[in-house]
């Protein structure tokens, strides 16, 4: 097919592409190599499954579309057709070095059904690059940047495609094809060519077109490995490198007293997996489009977060590689990523619910977090007190501990402090509900409830303490781990095999994040321990809850322990409930506000998220919203406050709800 | 520049006290020691006068028990460099005899500043910082919220009666820090492990016998349990009466 | 053994301090009760002239230091001259106001002698031929019973607890003079400046009195009645988080978990809800006073004393009933 110069050149453009590739890539790694180590080969078969599942299906991306997006099915008809085109480009190369290597070579069906996919996949492509070149460039939707990369990109692959077909028609112009009436586009681009007075020159064309496409995908294969389509590489090991830990939870630091360091602050106090997220990144946008310190206008965006630190390693890449020891390395806490966006995240995980390509934007944060706290003592002025308070008092308020266990005085409540007994189940009131007069009131809810379930259940009284989740997300993990050891030890004393939490920051905490200090005890949320009471006939619901309901989907039930059904259930068991949903639920639910330990500090920047939030579920015109949690229910409390509407609207916890109905 | 801070350990200001068995002690049982908070605005502000020249050192003496040496280690972690513990159990509430003690450890000590709080929560005498000062023949400034140390004097902004007081005096100096004359610092990490090796010295206390004793500790006469007085603007003059009267809020 | 006390007088101004009254009664109590004489001290410059009318309120007799030098209260320079004078008159105790100045002179006074010391006491009897005194422990929480095993004895009492007799016109006592040579040794402290207290603004941080406002005020013109009776009564006026929000009251007013801490004698909070944000900002007021027009407001459960009604009815109300009360 090809003169043998034809065959010499394409050996030479595969030559100094394998080059330039090489050496790229060989760049690229090296720059991961400044990451420390981190061990993430444990469970080689679920990371296979979990990642082929995510390509192959798609799940990445059409898990994110929905009514008003439907770009998920573009990039899924794209990576289908680019991923065909990929394996046809194998079929030209060795076409071009060897002409008896083509597809005929399988048999005439495989051919013409081979052609016939080729052209399909082709037109499918070809569509959905103008379809996602109009969303860029004329819709403009916030998350995408009408870019010059991602311009050239969406151009290149659409000349690849126009190209192929060139290829294809010169080709069956110039020579007879068994496979023409197959290659439907092909055939068409014939004609056209026909149609031009071109038809004498269709071999040179062919030539012509055959040489250009070569250098376009060779060219093309280079420029992956210096632009943001380095995810199309990247994503795949990331996918496969995922976190295996619990989601959501965080990595403890293991030695406080020999480390010369905490947290993140430069390049290389990342894991080589924290360096590898940045290569995946496609730059998509759905992480900013989701995060509620976006949307509520604060600085934080977390593609940026993700694009700056990538720029980043680029930038420094050399610096960095060949930094001497006793150097100083620069620091990206505060210049890369600023304090703000730092501090404005509430670790709601909304980023990384939706990113198709398991970049683990949270961490991050936290690590730099950590690192501010730890090594420098500089956080918001507001927050020291709340350690302080957690350090003597055991709670956020400072109120005195000796007073924990005052909301349960006259409940007829077993109190271990107070005269340690048998019980089969923990209640872990938590710092709210012994302390928060609101939230006291859903801790009366519960008992009431486990009362008339006759569950023997205990609760700590005055040797509870804290659960620290806010130490540990705000970046104290000193404090944290003091804190969860000591928990961990009273748990112990009192042999604590079973325990039930309303706040679904303890729940969280105490389910996934204590085992990694040796905790060994079951945890439940009282909305499943609720649900399981109905279902099994132990408590049973009366009366009439003839009003309209809305549920939030807390965060850390939510998307952290993909707790959503029980809610729901229990408040459609409630007769009469008329319960209607937001639009932002369940995976996608929009946080409250106050994770992260934001509840603890002043918000400064942009609207205030809870108000956001308020503002959304008003529209569904409730009378009540349903909460599950008390960093919720207080932000809500606060929200209608701020819109005038707490005369109008209430806010429950489902305990609080079904208490009401026994 | 040497500064000497004293520091005591006091249970946390929200402790609920608890009388012990015989009556002239409270109950240590569940109380959670911190450093006395104007103590630890004087260390605040002694780290800062250290950060501000530059160099000195600044040492932490306390009597107390065994346990104080905790919250020496708190006071290394804010930035002291070292420190010596008389060491003491027996809750001593003699300031004279206490003040004696910590005056005989400062008489071989060498400094420019000499820092207490104002007063320590848990007896709440306020004495020690002036009574130290005098046996040791220094000049005192007590309640400072500002202090500025150049060329061997010290010039401080106090409240007092008619307002807020600028005094000026030489150093050598003490000092009483009151409120306000800082935010202490939240230790960093590496601060708290390095504060585990600082050095400590260990000495017993040398403490006459307490010229006074404690008859018996008591509580105060319970706090009513709050009451609404009434409705509206009818109500204003039994609240009035209530405040005035009752709570000597007025 | 002595038997007599020693009072210091505190003196502003050339003008006794109310607390010197308080002090004298209760002196000649103390006297009384140990055969001794009620000694009154006065220290200043300008002073030898209202000296003697300590002894309408019972002193025995009113040792005066007047030099000009003492003009303004430093440790050294008073503490100096008030030990000299006390150890030359037989004390069995040292009497003090437990005022700024009390606490300081006491302090000295007590290294001075070697004698130990009881400061801020609010209640005394004589006991064993001796004094008791009791007084107020972290905060108040408790209170411990002293009695002293050796003389002389620092005892301050606490300012307002013991309100003075009425002065008897027809007592006066003799005034002995004393000059002492006072060298500039003795102030190495020099009080340089005096800034007297700003009309104006009071940080909430400082006051002793904070009234407070939340969403009940409806907006900043609301505030003018808290204004109003903050004046009334030298109170700093603060603000919950919603209404600094709102953009109504400076940011430096915000009193609750994410902006001041505050732990004055009295607290008024009008149109505040309570919320446990609010509240971890001034739950450890002494006294706290509630006005909400909603009697299920949670800040009832957490106030000492608390009116349901209209804050914009009740407060003006209270500034006309406490301008009464306080004259």
């Amino acid at each position: 097919m090809l003169p043998i110069a034809g065959k010499i050149f394409l050996l030479v453009l595969i030559g100094i592409t394998a080059y330039f590739f090489t050496k790229r890539a060989q760049y690229l790694i090296s720059l991961l190599k400044l990451g420390k180590p981190e061990d993430r080969s444990d469970n080689p078969g679920e990371r296979w499954r979990f990642t082929l599942g995510q390509v192959l299906t798609q799940t990445c991306a059409l898990k994110n579309v929905t009514r008003k997006d439907l770009s998920g099915i573009g990039h899924m008809l794209l990576f289908y057709g680019f991923s065909f085109f990929v394996v046809s480009y194998g079929f030209h190369i060795a076409e071009g070095l060897y002409e008896k290597l083509n597809p005929s070579l399988l048999g005439s069906l495989f051919n013409n059904g081979f052609f016939f996919m080729l052209d399909l996949a082709g037109l499918v492509v070809l569509v959905s690059v103008i379809w996602a070149a109009i969303r860029r460039y004329l819709v403009r939707p916030e998350r995408l940047e009408p870019s010059l990369e991602a311009g050239v990109i969406l151009l290149v692959v659409f000349s690849l495609m126009l190209l192929n077909f060139l290829v294809e028609g010169s080709r069956l112009l110039a020579e007879e094809k068994p496979f023409a009436d197959w290659a439907f586009m092909g055939s068409a681009f014939a004609q056209g060519i026909a149609n031009m007075g071109l038809q004498s020159h269709a071999h040179t064309l062919f030539y012509c077109f055959w040489y250009v496409h070569m250098m376009v995908i060779f060219g093309f294969g280079i420029y992956i490995l210096y632009s943001k389509h380095l995810h199309i590489l990247a994503a795949h090991p990331n996918l496969y490198f995922h976190s295996s830990r619990p989601k959501g939870t965080l990595q403890p630091i293991k030695d406080f007293e020999s480390a010369e360091s905490f947290g993140v602050s430069k390049v290389t106090d990342f894991s080589w997996k924290q360096l590898l997220d940045l290569y995946a990144c496609t730059e998509c946008g759905q992480c900013s489009a989701n995060c509620p310190a976006n949307i509520s206008g604060k600085p934080l965006k977390p593609k940026d977060v993700i694009i700056n630190l990538k720029h980043n390693l680029f930038e420094n890449g050399q610096n960095l590689l060949r930094k001497k020891e006793g150097e100083e390395e620069p620091l990206i806490v505060g210049s890369v990523v600023t304090h703000d966006e730092i501090w404005d995240c509430t670790n709601c995980m909304a980023c990384m619910e939706v990113c198709p390509v398991a970049i683990e934007h949270v961490d991050k944060l936290d690590d730099m977090r950590r690192y501010l706290v730890l090594m420098e003592s500089n956080f918001p002025a507001e927050v020291q007190t709340v350690f302080r308070n957690m350090e003597n008092n055991s709670n956020p308020w400072g109120i005195g501990m000796a007073t924990r266990a005052d909301w349960a005085k006259d409940l007829g409540i077993k109190i271990l402090s107070e005269a340690p007994g048998e019980f089969d189940i923990l209640y872990y009131v938590g710092c709210a509900g012994s302390f928060d007069d609101r939230y006291k009131k859903v801790a009366r809810a519960m008992v009431k409830i486990m009362q008339a379930a006759g569950i023997n259940f205990a609760i700590l009284g005055t040797d509870e303490k804290c659960c620290g989740d806010s130490a540990r997300r705000i970046g104290n993990e000193y404090l944290f781990q003091t804190m969860a050891q000591e928990n961990i030890e009273i748990f112990k004393n009192y042999n604590v095999k079973k325990v039930l939490a309303t706040c679904p920051h303890g729940y969280n905490v105490l389910k996934k994040e204590y085992p990694q200090f040796g905790a060994k005890f079951e945890v439940m949320h009282h909305t499943e321990l609720i649900l399981d009471l109905i279902k099994n006939g132990r408590i049973k619901l009366k009366g009439e809850l003839a009003k309209t309901i809305t549920l939030h989907d807390s965060c850390f039930l939510g998307r952290y322990n993909d707790i959503y059904e029980p809610p729901r259930q229990i408040l459609n068991s409630i007769p009469q409930a008329n319960l209607v949903e937001m639009e932002r639920i369940e995976r996608t639910s929009f946080c409250c506000g106050a994770g992260g330990g934001r509840m603890w500090m002043e918000e400064l920047r942009g609207k205030k998220i809870n108000e956001v939030r308020t503002e959304e579920a008003l529209t569904k015109n409730p009378d009540l919203i349903a909460t599950a949690c008390p960093f919720c229910l207080t932000m809500f409390e606060d929200g209608l406050k701020a819109k005038n509407a707490d005369d109008k609207v209430k806010v429950l916890d489902i305990a609080e709800f079904v208490a009401n109905h026994l | 520049m040497n500064i000497v801070v004293c520091v005591k350990r006091v249970p946390d200001t929200e402790t609920k006290i608890k009388i012990g068995g015989e009556g002239t002690k409270i109950d240590p049982a569940g109380v959670e020691f911190i450093i006395s908070p104007f103590d630890e605005f004087a260390v605040e502000e002694a780290i800062r006068i250290k950060e501000k020249l530059g160099k000195g050192e600044i040492t932490i003496l306390s009597l107390g028990p065994a346990e104080a040496q905790t919250i020496m280690r708190k006071a290394y972690a804010m930035g002291a460099d070292k420190g010596t513990h008389l060491n003491d159990a027996t809750e001593c509430q003699d300031t004279l005899a206490e003040a004696q003690a910590l005056a005989a450890a400062l008489k071989g000590m060498q400094f420019d500043l000499l820092l207490f709080g104002k007063q320590a929560v848990d007896y709440d005498n306020g004495a020690v910082g002036v009574q130290v000062a005098k046996l040791l023949n220094l000049p005192v400034v007590t309640r400072i919220i500002k202090l500025d140390v150049a060329d061997g004097k010290a010039t401080v902004e106090r409240e007092s009666d008619m307002g807020k007081e600028i005094v000026e005096v030489k150093l050598p100096a003490a000092f009483t820090a009151e409120k306000g004359l800082n935010e202490p610092r939240y230790p960093k990490l590496m601060d708290i492990m390095k504060a585990k090796k600082k050095p400590l010295e260990e000495k017993p206390a040398q403490l006459d016998a307490p010229k006074l004793s404690i008859v018996k500790m008591d509580y105060p006469p319970a706090r009513p349990p709050g009451k609404i007085v009434g409705e509206g603007e009818e109500a204003v003059p039994a609240l009035v009466n209530l405040l005035k009267n009752e709570a000597k809020a007025l | 053994m002595g038997n007599n006390v020693l009072i210091f007088a505190e003196q502003m101004g050339g003008k006794f301090r109310s607390v010197a009254y308080e002090a004298i009664c209760q002196g000649k109590k103390m006297a009384q009760g140990l055969g001794g004489k009620a000694i009154a001290v006065v220290i200043g410059s300008g002073v030898e002239a209202v000296a003697k009318d300590l002894g309408q309120y019972g002193a025995d007799k009113v040792i005066v230091v007047d030099n000009a030098k003492l003009k303004d209260f430093t440790v050294d320079a008073y503490g100096k001259a008030f030990s000299e004078v006390v150890s030359k008159n037989d004390p069995a105790v040292v009497l003090l106001a437990a005022t700024f100045q009390g606490k300081d002179l006491g302090g000295y006074a007590s290294a001075a002698l070697g004698a130990p010391l009881s400061s801020d006491c609010t209640e005394w009897a004589s006991q064993d031929g001796g004094i008791q005194v009791k007084r107020p422990i972290y905060a108040g929480k408790a209170y411990v019973t002293v009695k002293f095993n050796s003389q002389p004895a620092v005892i301050s009492l606490r300012p307002k607890v013991f309100s003075p007799d009425a002065p008897d016109a027809s007592k006066s006592a003799e005034v002995e003079k004393i000059d002492l040579a006072l060298s500039d040794d003795d102030f190495r402290s020099v009080v340089k400046e005096i800034l007297a207290k700003t009309a104006g603004k009071i940080d909430v941080t400082e006051a002793d009195i904070i009234v407070s406002g939340g969403r009940g005020l409806k907006g900043p013109e609301g505030f003018a009645v808290l204004e109003e009776l903050a004046g009334l009564l030298g109170a700093a006026v603060g603000a919950s988080r919603t209404v600094v929000d709102e953009g109504w009251r400076p940011h430096s007013d915000q009193i609750g978990q994410t902006g001041k801490v505050v732990s004055p004698k009295l607290y008024i909070a009008c149109g505040i809800s309570g919320a446990i944000q609010h509240l971890a900002g001034m739950r450890t007021s002494k006294c706290i006073v509630a006005i909400n027009k909603d009697p299920e407001a949670p800040i009832f459960s957490t106030a000492d004393y608390g009116i349901v009604g209209d804050l914009f009815k009740v407060v003006p109300a209270l500034t006309a009933e406490i301008k009464k009360a306080i004259g």
